[in-house]
């Protein structure tokens, strides 16, 4: 029946239809965290540690604590302290999604003993003080960071009102000095690269994961 | 003569179309046009997110509203974004025929289903058999390896009829003294309009396969969402939410469903006059491409979805005994 022999030219289409369908097909975050940083520096005004804020969004924080107050035979103040410890321990081979740099050079970050959770206006929030390595000092230099998922399942943004304006205390630090300018970039990715990333995923080559493309920077400019 | 190089100009029109839309996806401007999409998804999540959390506190007709709005924009373009869906409905379509009716009907259903499985999951597993809501959300991977096996099976029960079509369509070759009639369709024929034929049946059959087999893999961000309504005190408001982005999914599914039946009807104007002979061998050869391109999705979909994040990477994967106090809890590194 002539109707039938069109059936190899929608196979035709369809076939076409695959090997495009690769670029559109790109993972998207199922929840996000509102971030804030803090740049901590010692006396001699070296850059010790980052503290950072991470504010869980109301539904990852909803379900958290639903969790939490189906523990029997405990405290909400017990069951969220152990939270943060689940959570400390999956994000210290994940480096705390924490990516340093001093003048361009990554620059190595020590183990995390200080850490707290607790809740605020049904947000979870996560504080740590994530260690440099060595103390780093800032004078002629500038410091810069990226706080990200990899696997993009969360969206690290630094906390922002509802026209995407990044707050003014979202990047602060401990020792104010007029000769370090602050500023948070958003990402700006090439789409190309995004979707050349999204693509290599398919096959597992290259650099895993989008979250690096969508990462925002923060930058301490003491040049 | 013009009756034989019809198809091959036809062939010939449809590749360079192929190509061009090849072309035009490759581009910049459709390149921008994906990321533009995600970027969107991203903020109808948060808005979403945040219009559920209002909502639940102080509800009107205006926030309600929007959220509905939300919803259904977040369905629009979440089915512009990653999902088999679309890919096995489209070589269904193709390879299988089908109606405009019929291809809307099977979007839409398809569409409604995910959004159903998402609610009947948090239904039946958190309302019923008191699980927590993450790992309602785990259980998500499950009904979707369950998904990609149906995908599978439904192309493998495609070639398999596919083969069928072929030995009946070979053999039928020195017999055909009874000229116009089918090889099967003689025994049962002329019985009127009412009279649903075995060929129709299945087809019945392989349509509602399809539809089950794209439409039980809930979105796990949908299973959240009816969890996290439940858990602000108003389920209802997860119900809608998820309906109202399924339509929104089922309008982007059905536009390429459409896309796929207003292709073939164009084919089959331009081809008007083959040979029925030649044509029952192309369809059964055709069908059988299509059921193989079927089970090969469904086992790639099988073999990627191991690869995938289910979680967030910040939390242990919640299991019934899990007990971030005693230390029970199941840590799969690396899952």
């Amino acid at each position: 029946m002539y109707w039938k022999i069109k059936r190899i030219l929608d196979v035709v289409l369809v076939t076409g239809f695959f090997l495009v369908a690769p670029s559109v097909v790109v993972a998207h975050p199922h929840g996000w965290i509102d971030l804030s940083v803090k740049v901590i520096s010692d006396d001699q005004g070296r850059v010790t540690a980052l503290e950072q804020h991470w504010r869980l969004d109301p539904f990852y924080s909803l379900v958290v604590m639903e969790e939490l107050s189906q523990v029997e035979d405990a405290s909400l103040e017990q069951g969220i302290a152990a939270l943060g410890r689940q959570m400390r321990d999956n994000l210290v081979p994940l480096g705390f999604f924490t990516e340093i740099y001093l003048d361009g050079k990554p620059i190595e970050t020590a183990e995390v003993s200080e850490y707290t959770t607790r809740l605020s206006n049904d947000r979870l929030v996560f504080m740590f003080r994530l260690p440099l390595a060595t103390p780093q000092p800032l004078a002629g230099s500038q410091l810069s960071y990226q706080i990200y998922d990899p696997t993009y399942y969360l969206e690290v943004v630094h906390e922002a009102d509802t026209q995407q304006r990044i707050d003014a205390d979202a990047l602060t630090v401990q020792q104010s000095s007029p000769e370090c300018a602050l500023s948070v970039t958003p990402a700006d990715p090439d789409p190309e690269v995004v979707m050349r990333a999204a693509m290599l995923d398919v096959d597992e080559q290259g650099e895993p994961g989008l979250g690096r493309y969508f990462a925002e920077t923060g930058l301490i400019d003491c040049r | 003569m013009s009756e034989l190089s019809r198809p091959s100009i036809v062939i010939a029109v449809l590749l360079i179309g192929v190509g061009l839309l090849g072309y035009v996806f490759s581009t910049d401007a459709f390149q921008a046009l994906s990321y533009q999409l995600l970027a969107w998804q991203r903020d109808l999540h948060r808005s979403l997110t945040l219009a559920i959390t209002e909502l639940a506190q102080a509800p009107t007709a205006a926030t309600w509203g929007i959220m509905v709005g939300v919803s259904f924009g977040y369905g629009v373009f979440h089915a512009a974004g990653p999902g088999h869906g679309k890919a096995v409905l489209a070589t269904y379509l193709a390879s299988h025929g089908g109606a405009v009716r019929r291809a809307l009907g099977l979007s839409f259903a398809a569409a409604l289903l995910q959004g159903v499985t998402a609610i009947l999951l948090v239904g039946v597993l958190v309302y019923l058999l008191g699980w927590v809501t993450r790992q309602a959300m785990g259980s998500v991977a499950t009904v979707e390896h369950v998904s990609f096996l149906l995908v599978a099976t439904l192309g493998g029960w495609l070639c398999w009829r596919a083969v069928h079509q072929l030995r009946a369509a070979y053999t039928s070759q020195g017999e055909s003294s009874s000229a116009d009639h089918g090889p099967e369709a003689h025994h049962h024929c002329c019985h009127g309009n009412h009279h649903i034929e075995p060929e129709q049946a299945l087809d019945k059959r392989t349509a509602l396969m399809t539809v089950v087999a794209i439409g039980i893999r809930p979105c796990s961000g949908g299973v959240l969402m009816v969890g996290a309504a439940s858990l602000l005190g108003n389920v209802l408001l997860g119900v809608v939410a998820v309906l109202a982005m399924s339509l929104g999914t089922g309008l982007t599914v059905s536009l390429l469903a459409l896309a796929t039946i207003f292709a073939r009807d164009w084919a089959k104007r331009r081809l008007a006059g083959q040979q029925r002979q030649r044509g029952q061998r192309v369809a059964a050869w055709l069908a059988l491409a299509g059921g193989s391109v079927i089970v090969v999705l469904g086992l790639s979909l099988l073999a990627t979805s191991a690869t995938q994040p289910v979680g967030s990477p910040l939390l242990d994967e919640p299991s019934p005994s899990a007990n971030p106090l005693t230390g029970q809890i199941v840590n799969d590194a690396g899952y």
